[in-house]
């Protein structure tokens, strides 16, 4: 699972933060699936300074209804639509494709 | 509120330039001073997004206040990308409250004397931790919003790239433009990736340029008649919708309705290109054309110089260039030129309503300004 927040008008956030960033009210913590579908991707070739290139990241949509955005390290593309797993690693949110 | 118009306007040429950040205010402030013939101010609005770090200056309202050798009342103004227009709306007030009679706005940034990693790095800090701890850059959250558009939509890549071809002709014709040459379909859908599925030629440049223009009380024939100014999340992954943005939906929707107009009655835009796929976002945002039409509407020629309705007849962001504090205030510069039968051989036909618009980051603080001809 995933820890993450719900707010009363609907929204949900990966990860957990105490207010809601669409209404302002406080948020409860809330838990989600570990696994969703890819909304979309690319793929950075012109990395940041600090960063190597080309850095692979998508936003998955998670199964409950939170978006994130999380990184690919993976041996081959993904698609729109790819059902995918996520993981936590220290502070940042990894998927891999399920099959 | 009182009536608030545009008396007069400058500019520099955009692109790479030698001279500082306040020698090019001072260029394009005194264009503005001679073509508004106003001498006297009240205060001066100045828009720069990032020059303390981007030039190392501090205090930068009044050190270009002290170049332009006046000892007025000096404010900065920020709001990332769409900076430009933010200074311009925050001046707008000012007038408009009745509180002063004659300002004068002036926007810049001074950006290509860095390494192209550096400036990267530092526009990425205008956008969401949750998203930078990955390395993600604004082309590469501007890249997420665009292949989502093209799966959605059908958007194809011959199409997004009809956006920098229009916009470099456009760009060929205008003076002040940081590119004046045409590129062709082939060298844009061929050019270097930066964040698949966006190319060099889909990104607008870094540039360095400047601008300036004086509102006033007085009547002139140029008159200020719609503002709307909205934002969205911090985050891309806390909004409902990844393929086109509120903040300029809402922003629109409070600028035609100050103005009592609505789209089709625009007779030219600027809209905020800093990648091809933007302005087709933009152009259904703000109303011109149905979700998803964007890109035929491109393909239709409608959005050409000589269509029905000319979008970014300067070039855009893609073309003229993107001192990222200026922008926002060279479109309504732009606009106040079509408007005036001023803009030379990108010159529109009749146009007597006009709007820009601006995109603060990856959408947050998008501002939409309306422009009449009296
Ligand atoms: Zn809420």
């Amino acid at each position: 699972m995933i820890k993450g927040s719900e707010c009363l008008c609907g929204k949900k956030v990966v990860p957990k933060r105490d207010i809601c960033p669409k209404c302002g009210k406080h948020m409860s913590e809330a838990e989600f699936q570990d696994f969703g579908r890819v909304l979309t991707l690319t793929i950075l070739h012109v990395p940041p300074e600090g960063y190597e290139g080309p850095i692979m990241f998508c936003m998955v949509a998670i199964e409950g209804g939170a978006k994130l955005v999380c990184g690919y390290e993976g041996d081959r593309d993904l698609d729109i639509g790819e059902h995918v797993r996520i993981k936590k690693i220290d502070n940042k949110y990894i998927c891999e494709p399920l099959v | 509120m009182d009536k608030v118009f545009v008396a007069g306007c400058g500019m520099t040429r955009f692109g790479k330039r030698d001279e500082s950040l306040s020698d090019l205010v001072f260029e394009a402030a005194k264009m503005a001073r001679e073509d508004s013939k106003i001498e006297e101010f009240d205060a001066v609005y100045v828009g720069s997004m990032n020059p303390d770090e981007f030039t190392g200056d501090g205090n930068i309202s009044t050190v270009i206040t002290d170049r332009l050798g006046m000892t007025k009342p000096s404010l900065r103004i920020e709001t990332a990308s769409s900076t430009g227009a933010g200074v311009f709306h925050a001046a707008f007030l000012s007038v408009a409250s009745g509180h002063y009679d004659n300002v004068l706005v002036v926007a810049g940034e001074k950006m290509t004397h860095l390494p192209t990693q550096k400036s990267t790095t530092m526009m990425a800090k205008v956008i969401s931790p949750l998203e930078r701890i990955y390395g993600a850059t604004m082309p590469a959250l501007a890249a997420l919003v665009t292949r989502r558009y093209m799966h959605e939509y059908g958007l194809d890549r011959e199409t997004l790239g009809l956006v920098a071809v229009k916009n470099h002709y456009n760009g060929s014709l205008n003076k002040y433009a940081h590119f004046q040459k045409e590129v062709t379909l082939e060298k844009v859908i061929e050019s270097k990736m930066v964040s698949d599925p966006l190319r060099l030629y889909d990104c607008a440049p870094i540039s360095d340029g400047a601008c300036a223009c004086i509102l006033t009380s007085k009547e002139k024939e140029i008159r200020i008649s719609g503002l709307g100014h909205a934002t969205d999340t911090l985050s891309l992954a806390h909004r409902d919708s990844l393929t086109g943005f509120s903040a300029t939906q809402n922003a629109a929707k409070k600028a035609y309705d100050m103005a009592k107009t609505a789209p089709k009655e625009v007779d030219v835009a600027e809209v905020h290109d800093a990648f091809t796929s933007f302005e087709i976002i933009d152009t259904e945002d703000l109303g011109f054309f149905k979700k998803g039409g964007g890109g035929q509407a491109l393909k239709d020629g409608i959005t050409k110089l000589e269509g029905d309705l000319p979008i970014n007849p300067s070039g855009g962001l893609k073309a003229r260039g993107h001192p990222v504090g200026a922008s926002g205030l060279a479109q309504i510069i732009e606009i106040y030129w079509q408007l005036k039968g001023e803009a030379q051989k990108r010159q529109v036909d009749s146009a007597k309503i006009g709007l820009a618009q601006s995109i603060g980051g990856l959408a947050n603080n998008n501002l939409v300004t309306i422009l009449e001809a009296c």
